[in-house]
């Protein structure tokens, strides 16, 4: 094969990859403004708002917890505060194998609240998924509410998130997580506007229009019947509330979301640790795909349109391949002096339109969330969330590449990573912001970050 | 070449229009970066995690920020009373006041014994009464919080809520934007509407309750859901239930694929999922939730024990009795002689639209909408049915 | 409505605009002393014709293959210093440097060369399609977020008219760049001056359209804690 020869194939590869890449991310674009725009419209949330109050089954709150010391007291004491009826409330605090003081904290807070039930895990498989198979055997609650440890849950969160049981159909129920710390770096600042945009336009347009929001195994909750049905919790994935949320719809469950349940939440202030975490949601979120796709497919409980947006939300991370391989192949284009010398003036429409158009629909999505919760000043951060764009597509194609390798060479994916804390006992590590006292003398100090409460470990101990 | 021809080689001008370039560049980020400057170290504070909800939030919030105002400085007036002025408002302290009609008021009242008002007042700040109260037809109000009872004649508007710690009467065609609550009872009459209602009691205006005639069926004459195994699948196609379309979701919860339109009063035994519409004969007995994801209807003198839930609008036959939630996204209608109670704690019904009320309800909970509580006439309950769902006979089997 | 009388006026007035466009551009090639050709006209797209296009001479790398390796060293050590500093933006500087060996490579072992009225056909060609459709991201875009119509159909006309200054001064200074340093930043400039500064300035006006819409928001947070 000559070079002439060889150029122009890779031409007509480039111009089949450009091709590929407009109508994949033109499909997700007309997604992403499609919700946003219905949203936009919404004059009433689907959300069942009224009813907190008037459903109080018996629960059991789960806080999975592995090395959590900074972090434990604070979501074990606002747990303590929420305003259910603590006669059908429990709180099961997991020690996940800490090699902290995580168990002794949770010891203490269970000796002086008996709602609280210890459960110390020292063998057994680790990660997340199998902390709650481990403590939903022993759940007596009718509905299991999730929580991070590093979580702030506010005093009605539990009564809000179980509200939208009263459907028999819902089998599980996503609340908004909110970071708070959006003040720390740039990086915690631009996630709180993709949160925003996924929550505030991406969860509730779904929610409203009968697909399938997606539940993500932290402030929300899950009805065990529901569970039991489905197979319960699946510890081997690493994105195990992706995997449960598919395998619920799968089987003609249904997944709500509260809007106004809003919980705050710590978001990398770090590229190293936001990498990793999108690792593994990429990794968890194709291998979820691979696996449930099949079964979503076949379900004869999704409607066509549900299985449309399952496959988009399964297959969402593919897309920023897709997006590089439309920029190299452009760039091969270009190099022959053929990126806009079509024959067809419709085709180098779209070709500019996606590039455009497609790019613009997260970021409209992110404008529209910031307009909608009233705060409209965080909009002005959206331009520098290309940024954060960029750093993410590279991500996310590490990720995939990582994962197909594992695939085809048989090499393991990445260890399920906690997600760093940066706050310790209310206060910040390193430099940042602190509104507590320092550590010292031996004593260990817990203050909520937000003030609400004030707890001195040294005098649980006398 | 030496420094000056080095110097005179360079493009100068050209990289000035680089430096205009970047600066050009910069300008697009300027307002993310100094919005990033201004925004770092700060905490996302504007949710307040101490909330709780409390059905009669306004009225009390009202009386506490009341107590504090009550301690600033105030001047005598010569009648009795005081006036207090606080950041360009006035508020005004009484003993008993009785207004006349077409009063007309700017100033937040305290009256700390009854209140009346004549007809067509206009009161254009909230009111608190440690007494009764009783407002005059066609009158306006912002807002009232009695301590008594509270009567509003016919005709009344509040721009905002209304709480009593007695007994609530709300006129005929008496609009409250917002919620209406009291701690022992609430009356609508006619034509009242309302963003929600809450107390232990909610009743509208009596009327002659017609579901007498249909009380619960004999266990033998109803059908049961899910049947029990070994069911004869002909009889059970003819009472209007096909088995082959039921399939279990989880334990006790069942999915029926299609509409469901029984021909018998139905017995309930667990949950069930109607993907479809669900038209439920009368004298049914629902022991567990039941949910249709298009329009539900739940036929005269049926005993409720589970939740009823509608993706798309719920009728509530004629003397239906239930004791748990109904929940509908569209519009509800709760039929005269509707019963909604439970001994274990407050019922509720929520629409994401209207909720429409006929006359001879009673409700020990709360009624909320997404649009208006309305108390309706017969005629448009009537209305409503023929709209919203199948032609039924008096005895509930469908024609 | 407004997209279609934005979009059929451009489409109208192509003519003018493209004559317009090359004034300017010609106009700062001139200020930046960048000594011009005669004009060229080319084919932007068959249903658009023809536009006049400034000409100047594109540096080569037989001609002083010093300067180019200096310029080249140069951009990779200024990229690299800004991958080392800024963790958020290194995929992108990964990415441009991608863009900058590919580039480097096609100039020494190709020998490929453009032409300043190649280039400006390649950016015209882009262009013209973004003012077209710009009216149509403006109706989804801005218009929608705003409380009432006549604040979005401003925010439409200013990104409009922006667009359309913005590219010419872009164009002006990537055929500076051409002028000076050849090939070697030609694929840098076109994707990160071309295409993803289009995306950047409407992204800079759905930011202030969204904060100025803010004070009037008619999406106000729903007061749920009551």
């Amino acid at each position: 094969m000559g070079k002439a020869d060889f150029l122009a194939v890779l031409i007509v590869l480039a111009k089949v990859g450009v091709g590929l890449a407009i109508v994949v991310l033109t499909l997700y674009a007309v997604r992403h403004y499609g919700l946003t725009l219905y949203r936009l419209s919404l004059k009433r949330l689907r959300d069942t708002n009224e009813l907190v109050g008037f459903l109080t089954p018996r629960i059991s709150v789960l806080v999975p917890m592995h090395n959590e010391e900074g972090v434990a007291a604070d979501v074990l004491q606002a747990l303590v505060e929420c305003d259910y009826d603590h006669d059908r409330l429990e709180i099961l605090a997991i020690d996940d194998r800490s090699s902290d003081r995580t168990g002794h904290i949770i010891d203490l807070f269970a000796a002086e609240h008996s709602i609280i039930k210890p459960i110390h895990r020292t063998r057994g498989a680790g990660g997340k998924g199998a902390a709650l198979i481990d403590a939903t055997k022993q759940a007596t609650g009718e509905i299991l509410l999730l929580f991070d440890a590093d979580y702030f849950p506010g005093r009605a969160m539990l009564k809000m998130l179980v509200s939208p049981f009263c459907d028999p159909e819902i089998g599980a129920v996503m609340g908004r997580v909110v970071p708070h710390n959006t003040g720390s770096t740039l990086l915690s600042a631009l996630l709180g506007l993709e949160r925003a945009a996924g929550y505030q336009i991406s969860q509730q347009a779904r929610f409203n229009l009968g697909l399938t929001p997606q539940f993500g195994g932290t402030v929300g909750g899950v009805r065990v019947t529901a569970l039991r049905a489905v197979g319960g919790w699946n510890s081997a994935s690493l994105t195990e509330d992706t995997d449960l949320t598919f395998r619920m719809a799968a089987s003609g469950w249904k997944i709500g979301y509260v809007n106004r349940a809003e919980c705050y939440e710590e978001a990398p202030e770090s590229w190293p640790v936001r990498k990793k975490q999108i690792v593994r949601w990429a990794m968890g979120h194709t291998e979820c795909l691979h696996r449930l796709g099949g079964e979503v497919w076949s379900s004869r409980f999704m409607s066509r349109f549900e299985k449309l947006d399952a496959f988009f939300v399964l297959g969402c991370y593919w897309t920023a391949p897709i997006l590089v391989m439309g920029w190299l192949a452009s760039l091969v284009l270009l190099f022959s002096l053929q990126a806009h010398q079509v024959p067809i003036f419709a085709v180098a429409l779209s070709l500019v339109g996606y590039q455009l158009f497609g790019s613009q629909a997260t970021f409209f999505e992110m404008g529209a969330a910031a307009l909608l919760d009233g705060k409209s000043r965080p909009a002005d951060l959206v331009p520098l969330n290309l940024f954060n764009f960029f750093a993410s597509t590279g991500a996310i194609c590490e990720a995939l590449f990582r994962y197909y390798s594992g695939r085809i060479f048989g090499s393991p994916g990445p260890g399920w990573h906690k997600t760093k804390r940066y706050r310790e006992n209310g206060l910040r590590n390193g430099n940042g912001n602190g509104n507590g006292n320092g550590n010292g003398g031996g004593h260990l100090y817990i203050q909520g970050a937000n003030g609400i409460y004030t707890c001195r470990l040294e005098e649980r101990q006398q | 070449m030496n420094v000056w021809e080095t110097a005179r080689a360079i493009p100068w001008p050209f990289l000035a229009f680089g430096g205009v370039m970047g600066g050009i560049l910069y300008l697009h980020f300027y307002f993310a970066h100094s919005r990033w400057r201004r925004v770092r170290g700060q905490q996302t504070e504007d949710i307040d995690p101490s909330y709780v909800r409390r059905e009669d939030y306004f009225g009390q919030s009202f009386r506490i920020k009341l107590q504090s105002w009550l301690e600033l400085p105030a001047v005598a007036l010569p009648g009795g009373g005081r006036t207090i002025e606080k950041n360009g408002e006035t508020i005004r302290v009484s003993p008993a006041l009785r207004l006349a009609d077409r009063a007309q008021s700017d100033d937040i009242l305290a009256i700390q014994e009854d209140f009346s008002c004549g007809a067509a007042s206009h009161l254009s700040r909230e009111i608190y009464a440690a007494g009764n109260v009783t407002i005059g037809t066609g009158s306006k109000l912002q807002a009232l919080a009695a301590d008594g009872d509270a009567t509003l004649a016919s005709d009344v508007e509040v721009a905002r809520w209304v709480d009593s710690w007695g007994e609530l009467r709300l006129g005929r065609n008496c609009v409250i934007h917002s919620r209406a609550t009291a701690r022992k009872s609430i009356f609508l009459d006619a034509g009242v509407q309302a963003r929600s209602v809450f107390a232990p009691e909610v009743t509208t205006a009596p009327a002659a309750v017609d579901a007498g005639s249909n009380p619960i069926a004999s266990p033998e004459q109803l059908l049961q859901i899910p049947p029990a195994t070994g069911a004869d699948r002909s009889a059970l196609i003819r009472m209007g239930l096909d088995p082959a379309k039921l399939m279990t979701l989880g334990a006790e919860c069942w999915i029926y694929a299609g509409s469901l339109r029984p021909q018998a009063p139905v017995h309930l035994t667990a949950q069930l999922v109607v993907r479809g519409n669900c038209s439920i004969p009368a004298g049914s007995l629902l022991e567990d939730n039941l949910k249709a994801s298009g329009d539900l209807f739940i036929g005269a003198g049926s005993e409720c024990k589970g939740n009823l839930i509608s993706e798309k609008s719920l009728g509530v036959g004629p003397g239906v009795h239930f004791a748990r939630i109904i929940h509908a996204d569209g519009e509800i209608l709760l039929c005269n002689g509707v019963r909604g109670e439970s001994a274990k704690s407050p019922v509720a019904v929520d629409a994401g639209s209207w909720l429409y009320v006929e006359q001879g309800v009673i409700v020990r909970g709360k009624l909320s909408s997404g649009e208006r509580v309305r108390v309706v006439a017969r005629p448009f309950a009537e209305a409503w049915r023929r709209k919203h769902l199948p032609a039924r006979t008096e005895s509930g089997t469908a024609k | 409505m407004l997209s279609l009388v934005l979009t059929v006026a451009t489409f109208w007035f192509r003519a003018p605009l493209l004559a317009w466009h090359n004034h300017l551009s010609t106009a700062l090639l001139r200020l930046c002393d960048i000594p011009l050709g005669d004009s060229a006209q080319v084919e932007v797209f068959a249903p658009i014709g023809s536009a006049e296009v400034a000409t100047t001479s594109v540096f080569r790398l037989r001609q002083q293959p010093l300067r180019v390796a200096i310029l080249f060293v140069g951009a990779v050590l200024a990229l690299l210093a800004v991958y080392g500093r800024v963790e958020l933006a290194r995929n992108f500087i990964l990415f441009l440097l991608v863009l900058l060996l590919t580039a480097a490579a096609v100039m020494v072992f190709s020998g490929a060369e453009i032409t300043s009225a190649e280039f400006s056909q390649i950016w015209l060609r882009g262009e013209i399609l973004v003012w077209l459709l710009l009216p149509w991201f403006s109706a989804g875009l801005l218009v929608v977020l705003q409380p009432a119509a006549w604040p979005g159909l401003i925010w439409a006309v200013l990104m409009q008219a922006y667009g359309f200054f913005w590219s010419a001064i872009r164009l002006a200074f990537c055929l500076g760049v051409l002028h000076y340093s050849g090939l070697l930043f030609m694929p840098l400039l076109w994707f990160a001056l071309g295409l993803l500064a289009d995306v950047l300035y409407i992204v800079v006006f759905l930011s202030w359209s969204t904060r100025v819409a803010g004070f009037f928001a008619w999406g106000r947070r729903i007061s749920w804690q009551f």
